[in-house]
């Protein structure tokens, strides 16, 4: 699905910046436990980021629910489609 | 890869405007920079600074130790955990005495009041018991002032002594009068009125992650507490170099003449030069040396400074006056020597980008700031990057501006010429040589009766005399990577016998010291030998203001003829290389034949 894969690219692009990593690339599997630096402050950036970079508000709690990068992807295709 | 991480790393440390950037960037630039601190070789000043507050302080730091290191401190930085502020300062055993600081930046908000019910004098000594600590392992203290909570309804508070704004009011009072000899007290008030509520008081982001202020916030916030340590540590700037034309007044001066320049309350452009040339003032006056380094002829610019009967800034402000035609960064630096100042203490102005990256270039030390739009901007513009705040004004100050009375010419001084020529041809400098179009009408014709220092006799051609020989005007327009100037040169020629004459010649100040006059030789020399002529004549009539032209010709080849004003030019002339693309317009074909 395209729309899967342009939300992928947007959200490597937002990790690539919270973390200062051109290296990283994620996938519908990738979790915290991929990438070290990623703790609670870093989520809480990456939360903002996404909330600007979608023009999406996100439910910090639901977000902390997710057990991987395919439940973000899933999600923000969800309030899309509401919009 | 990571090379290219560093060199970016490298440009953006050079820019003094971290507040611009968007907050995503700026927390990744400044989190690579703590991650590469020590490859990067500085001798800054190494300070240990512990931070207490009861907020989450953890996104700003990385952003904070990035904006110290722009002003020449290299700090190590420790937090206490969150909420422990009271705790770590009373228990002399806890985790920031063992850090052994330098300072302690204490950043309480209106949430840490204690003493509402018992009033300020209660509050403040409240406070005043938190530093016993640091007092006795001799660390300095420095503390925020406290802010106001944003609603409007704690404002109209009825019984005034109880009301939370009265109480903060008074102990921010009482602490500043009473306390100032045992803290140093931080006032954020510009801070806060620049952010705003919106920014300030973020209520989504204090319940998110305990940060009392938006992400959005954080470069400003960092850029401002750095630059005010920074002031308090030593490292305010101390020296404001200015350019002239378009930063202290409205056009060229060496075009325009003193009384054509915009500055004075007739237009909103010259109130804006006023009101800008006031804020240098104040500066000069809370002790900032002020320089001059300006692209003119300095007794015409030093007339305006005499003369100019709207000139806020006077000559005898001036601890430094350099106006010739070398290249800005050799300038500056004989401006360092004069005034025995690191080039890290000084702050270049001006609106021309290319003198801007030619300086940030040569002098990487020198804060360099290229102001943009109208001049009623320019006060901010440099304001909000905090460079000069200092918290207090000695006599010391004062003095040293009066000692520097140095009207000393700045001498011919070698120019690292091949850099200069390297910067700027690799500005792909351009040249369009264009018949004088209707829209041009009005700038050629300024450009003849108003020039004075390019200029090479007193003839000159009226809209209907230009129009009427529109195929012997040649108006030269020239564009370079960063800007497109306009027209900048005018010639009228005509053909007498089998000799090219150059009527007049006139070229905008602006463009001088870009090589110009190269150009303009190879234009001519092709107009000659394109109409078969094998000599160019001119008359050069001396004024008292061009002699720039009379270098130029001579630069070119011109030779006086004997006892007369009239100079010529066999076309064998060898010039310099001026690396100027010229673009022929359709015109040019023109010139196959003899008139």
């Amino acid at each position: 699905m395209e729309k899967n894969k342009e939300i992928l690219l947007s959200l490597t692009s937002v990790f690539r910046i919270v973390f200062d990593d051109k290296n990283i690339k994620l996938d519908k599997n990738t979790s915290a436990d991929d990438i070290e630096e990623w703790d609670s402050l870093n989520q809480i950036k990456i939360i903002l980021a996404c909330e600007k970079k979608f023009s999406v508000r996100l439910n910090p709690r639901e977000v902390n629910g997710f057990e991987n990068i395919g439940d973000m992807v899933d999600h923000l295709i969800s309030i899309e489609a509401k919009t | 890869m990571i090379k290219e991480e560093l060199k970016e790393l490298y440009s953006f440390l050079q820019n003094p405007a971290f507040l611009d950037l968007e907050v995503e960037k700026a927390m990744q630039i400044a989190k690579r920079f703590v991650k590469n601190k020590k490859k990067i070789k500085k001798n800054y000043k190494k300070i240990r600074l512990a931070l207490l507050s009861n907020f989450n302080l953890s996104f700003t730091i990385e952003s904070l130790e990035y904006c110290l290191f722009q002003r020449g401190i290299n700090a190590e930085i420790f937090i206490a955990d969150f909420g422990t502020m009271f705790t770590e300062l009373i228990n002399s055993n806890s985790w920031i005495y063992k850090f052994k600081p330098d300072y302690i930046l204490i950043w309480p908000t209106y949430r840490d009041l204690q003493e509402l019910s018992k009033g300020y004098k209660a509050e403040a000594l409240f406070w005043n018991s938190l530093w016993k600590n640091a007092k006795i392992n001799n660390i300095k203290i420095f503390q925020i002032l406290f802010d106001f909570p944003p609603f409007s309804i704690l404002r109209n508070s009825l019984n005034s002594n109880l009301s939370i704004m009265q109480h903060i009011k008074n102990t921010n009072s009482e602490l500043m009068q009473h306390y100032s000899n045992e803290c140093e007290f931080l006032n954020i008030e510009n801070l806060i009125m620049s952010l705003g509520t919106k920014n300030w008081h973020d209520f989504r982001m204090f319940h998110l992650s305990k940060q009392p202020y938006s992400f959005e916030g954080i470069p400003e916030i960092s850029q401002y507490l750095a630059s005010t340590l920074a002031g308090s540590l030593g490292n305010a700037k101390k020296v404001l170099i200015l350019d002239l034309d378009n930063t202290l007044w409205g056009g060229e001066v060496g075009d325009l003449g003193k009384d054509g320049i915009v500055l004075g309350n007739e237009t909103s452009e010259g109130e804006g030069y006023i009101s800008f040339q006031s804020y240098v003032k104040t500066l000069n006056q809370s002790g900032i040396i002020l320089a001059i380094c300006s692209k003119n002829e300095k007794n015409v610019v030093e007339d305006v400074f005499i003369n100019h009967p709207d000139m806020q800034i006077k000559y005898d402000d001036i601890s430094c006056f350099v106006a010739n035609f070398q290249d800005k960064a050799t300038n500056i630096k004989k401006i360092k020597q004069f005034l025995n100042v690191g080039y890290d203490s000084m702050v270049f102005i001006d609106d021309s980008e290319v003198e801007c990256q030619w300086v940030k270039k040569q002098l990487p030390e020198v804060t360099t700031i290229r102001l943009k739009g109208d001049p009623s901007d320019y006060a901010m513009q440099i304001d909000r990057l905090g460079l000069f705040i200092k918290n207090k004004i000695t006599t010391e100050d004062l003095k040293r501006i009066k000692s520097y009375k140095a009207l000393k010419e700045i001498e011919k001084v070698k120019k690292s010429s091949r850099k200069l020529e390297a910067f700027l041809s690799g500005l792909n400098p351009k040249i369009i040589i264009e018949e004088v179009y209707p829209y041009a009408l009005e700038r050629a014709v300024q450009l003849l009766y108003k020039t004075n220092q390019f200029k090479l006799n007193s003839t000159v051609y009226s809209k209907e005399e230009i129009i009427n020989n529109k195929s012997n005007v040649l108006a030269l327009r020239f564009v370079d990577r960063l800007n497109d100037y306009g027209i900048v040169v005018v010639i009228i020629f005509d053909f007498v016998g089998k000799k090219l004459k150059i009527i007049n010649w006139v070229m905008s100040c602006r463009v001088f010291s870009r090589n110009i006059e190269y150009a303009v030789y190879r234009i001519l020399k092709r107009i000659a030998i394109k109409s078969s002529c094998n000599k160019i004549f001119l008359e050069f009539v001396p004024s008292s203001k061009n002699t720039p032209a009379a270098k130029a010709i001579k630069k070119i080849g011109f030779k006086r003829v004997k006892k007369s004003n009239i100079f010529q030019n066999n076309l064998n002339c060898k010039v310099k290389p001026d690396n100027i693309v010229i673009k022929n317009t359709e015109m040019f074909g023109r010139y196959n034949g003899k008139k």
